[in-house]
């Protein structure tokens, strides 16, 4: 009797067998109809055992095979799987996680409509003997004999091109043709760069990842472009993943500029469901070279591909932090592994991770020393003591005067502060009282809306009016404490009157298409002054700007995070490329009151490598990832000794195991934010030196861990965490 | 226990109305006070300056004096801040004179 062995997003790590009379091998990588328990379920067929553990009279038939999509491939089902035994989570989980929402859904999704539409051979035969009275299909027929008609366009035609479509006249393609078909002039190689292409192109066939740690501005992207279009000579596809979903258009128009008649496709949580189950069936089907897009874009499935590339490599939004937490990063690492090709991890300032992969051979590394600009310089980087000169409002009268400067020879100034809203707190100026927040253990943050004021929490995105009085003391002199960019747009509209001044954020940046839009206004010199948060410090030029100042940076040189000092020196490597990266130096003025801290010693000479081997060596003393890895159990409840003792069970579940594969259980903490949304946050760190018997113990404890007594507890597992 | 302040001065200057982040009123200004007091049983001369500040409709109004009025305040102490020795006198009640 055929049976099928399917995957369904269940909580536990099982797969369930049915009775399928008409599959066949073919049928491994499909989507499968099934009853499970009263409901029906969508699941993925994994393969088709000879037998069954579960006696024959109980199986249960499945209720359809669906066949309009082509299974997915036999490596695709193995990466998946891959991923959830790495990151120890549910196998059918896992593989619905990673489907395109439409698939998960038991109703058969509507075929979405095409992207374009373009005349095929018997098309252009057909209207050429359409009848003149058929003024209608004829106007059609000439917009289609220009070129391709994008979807979006087909508005009015929509249900003649349905017909066309099944008589054969029109058929779907990816996407209308933009642009000129001849490709823009391209910049002439430096030296390094033209270096860092060879050795990629001129590895012997097979994996090899390769660490392209390039200043910023020294022209990384112009790397990936000629591996790519060796790639797409050869008639392979390449993957490029970038961090930033806002990333995407500005990244997707260069490669389009680039590669005007590869068929491309940009992948990100923000399109709508019918794009994503479009781009799944284009690259299932084999009719895409280029595949750009943020993390989840690492699990498109593609047949041929060839290349690799992950750019800003170290940024943490490659990092899934809920359901699969994975690595984009990392899987695609295995990926490239695994299918024997190259994978370029690039950046400026790499993972740390990464960096010590490179110094142990593990990766090769490239270095794009200088900048690609023939006269642009690096910044010099000042430091400004805050304890000398004391900011007012957030500014030091050094920051002041060097903003004048940049205004009275109409060049344009960044501020980057981390913070954004008007402050970060709001106290009571009498007794010292700090509105926090009812439900998380954080302060409510102080934001302008119009002429009003109100809290919010950017934890558990709670708001609430400021309070009239202090509710510990009945004081009315509530203040807001602090900086953050609404608040240092207004002081420096006081400041400066004559200026114009944009500030960047997630509020004015989150719309559709209003980064782009700020960007543009930017390269126009319509700015002045620029306020910003770290979204602006990800790989965008912004060629007239000469002078970065930063504020506020010293607070993450308190955090507990061991983590936070790599994070802010990439972040300030990052703001501080900003500054000159056409003709004109640029300057970065950093206000501190700190100025002999190491990592600003680094950041004044540009030198990462003294920066990473510092850091590094306080995280082999201290035994810190990368020199032992780590898993975070993390448990939440409404009363944190609930998440506390959950965690406490599970540890002793895990002692004799963990002696026995010589991993390390530390006992059970409340997490750094302990509580958010009335939700108690507890966790248990694992640790170990080498990954083998880190993952060997947790794939043994955490059996044990399902079994024990949780009612009142959520669980989960961060495998390779980077937050806690 | 007491705390009550009555003071003649001078507006020496204003921050002119602000509002808090609820939408109170308030404004902040220093005085300039001189008068005649009795002191160990002798009149004596006092020329000082305090800084005052005060909420809601009595903010409202004050703010309304310009730099140069007399006025003469009640009120009670404060901290300046709560890392502050400083005092301010806050206003509950004024009259123009």
């Amino acid at each position: 009797m055929p049976l099928v062995r399917v995957a369904l997003d269940v909580p536990l790590p099982k797969v369930f067998d049915y009775r399928a009379d008409a599959a066949t091998g073919g049928d491994i990588g499909r989507r499968v109809i099934v009853p499970f328990g009263p409901r029906r379920q969508v699941g993925l067929i994994l393969e088709l055992p000879g037998s069954s553990e579960v006696p024959e009279a109980q199986l249960k038939p499945v209720i359809a095979i669906d066949r309009s999509l082509p299974a997915l491939p036999a490596d695709w089902l193995k990466l998946a799987r891959f991923a959830a035994e790495y990151y120890q989570h549910p196998l059918g989980a896992t593989l619905l996680a990673l489907l395109p929402p439409a698939l998960k859904r038991v109703k058969p999704p509507r075929a979405e409509p095409p992207a374009a539409y373009a005349l095929t051979e018997l098309g252009r035969e057909g209207v050429a003997r359409l009848s003149p009275r058929a003024k209608a299909q004829r106007q059609l027929a000439e917009r289609l004999l220009t070129g391709p008609l994008a979807g979006d366009e087909a508005g009015p035609w929509r249900s003649r091109l349905r017909a066309w479509l099944q008589a054969g006249w029109v058929q779907a393609v990816e996407a209308a043709a933009h642009g000129p078909v001849v490709p823009p002039p391209r910049p002439e190689l430096t030296p390094d760069q033209r270096a860092a292409v060879a050795a990629v192109r001129g590895a012997p066939a097979g994996f090899s990842a390769w660490l392209l740690h390039g200043v910023t501005g020294s022209g990384k992207t112009e790397v990936y472009l000629h591996l790519i279009e060796a790639q797409l000579a050869a008639g392979r596809q390449a993957l490029v993943l970038v961090p930033e979903i806002h990333l995407t258009p500005q990244t997707e128009a260069a490669f389009r500029r680039r590669f005007p008649t590869a068929r491309l496709l940009s992948l990100h949580s923000g399109l709508a469901e019918g794009e994503r189950l479009r781009a799944w069936r284009a690259c299932l089907e084999g009719r895409v070279d280029l595949v750009l897009g943020t993390r989840l874009a690492v699990f498109t499935p593609l047949d041929h591909l060839g290349l690799i590339v992950v750019d800003e490599e170290h940024d943490s939004s490659y990092k899934q932090q809920e359901g699969l937490r994975y690595s984009a990063r990392d899987v695609a690492v295995w990926r490239a592994r695994q299918l024997g090709i190259p994978i370029v991890l690039g950046s400026a300032t790499p993972a740390l991770e990464t960096w010590h992969n490179a110094a142990r051979g593990r990766y090769r590394k490239l270095e794009l020393p200088q900048r690609a600009h023939a006269e642009a310089e690096l910044p010099a980087v000042k430091l400004i003591d805050t304890r000398s000169d004391r900011p007012r409002q957030g500014l030091s009268a050094s920051l002041v005067r060097a903003l004048q400067d940049r205004l009275a020879r109409g060049e344009q100034s960044l501020l980057f502060i981390n913070r954004r809203g008007y402050a970060p707190t709001l106290y009571c100026n009498a007794c010292g009282y700090v509105v926090p927040c009812p439900r998380c253990s954080a302060h409510q943050v102080l934001h302008r809306k119009g002429d009003k004021f109100e809290l919010r929490c950017h934890h558990c995105g709670l708001m609430s009016r400021p309070p009239e009085i202090c509710p510990d003391c009945g004081s009315p002199d509530l203040r807001p404490a602090g900086q953050g960019t609404q608040r240092l747009e207004e002081t420096l509209a006081a400041q400066f009157p004559e200026a114009r001044i944009l500030r960047i954020d997630r509020d004015t940046a989150s719309r559709r298409g209003a980064f782009a839009a700020m960007r543009e206004a930017v390269n126009a010199r319509e700015v002045d002054i620029l306020v910003g948060t770290q979204i602006v410090t990800k790989g965008h030029d912004f060629p007239h700007l000469t002078l970065v100042g930063v504020l506020g940076a010293d607070q993450a040189l308190l955090s507990p995070d061991f983590r936070a000092t790599e994070r802010l020196f990439a972040q300030l490597m990052q703001v501080a490329g900003r500054a000159g990266r056409a003709e004109r130096p640029g300057e970065v003025l950093v206000q501190t009151a700190y100025p002999g801290h190491p990592l600003y010693r680094a950041l004044q000479a540009h030198d990462f490598a003294r920066f990473a081997a510092q850091t590094l060596k306080e995280r082999r003393e201290a035994e810190f990832p990368p020199y032992s890895h780590q898993a975070l159990l993390r448990a939440e409840a409404e009363r944190i000794d609930d998440a506390l003792a959950f965690l406490e069970k599970a540890r002793q579940a895990g002692l004799a195991l963990a002696r026995q594969h010589g991993v390390s259980l530390y006992d059970p903490t409340p997490a750094l934010l302990a509580r958010v949304a009335r939700r108690e946050r507890a966790q248990l760190l694992i640790q170990s030196r080498a990954r083998g018997p880190l993952q060997r113990f947790l794939t043994a404890w955490l059996e044990a861990v399902r079994g024990l007594q949780l009612r009142p507890v959520k669980w989960s597992i961060d495998v390779d965490p980077l937050d806690f | 226990m007491s705390n009550r302040v009555e003071l003649t001065g001078q507006i020496l200057a204003t921050s002119g109305l602000r509002y808090t982040p609820a939408g109170l009123a308030t404004v902040a200004m220093r005085l300039a006070h001189a008068s005649e007091q009795q002191e160990a049983g002798r009149p004596r001369q006092v020329v000082c300056e305090v800084e005052a500040i005060a909420f809601g409709e009595t903010a409202r109004k004050l703010s309304q004096s310009p730099a140069g009025s007399q006025v003469s305040l009640t009120g009670f102490l404060d901290r300046k801040s709560p890392r502050s020795n400083l005092l301010t006198v806050h206003v509950t009640d004024y009259e123009l004179i």
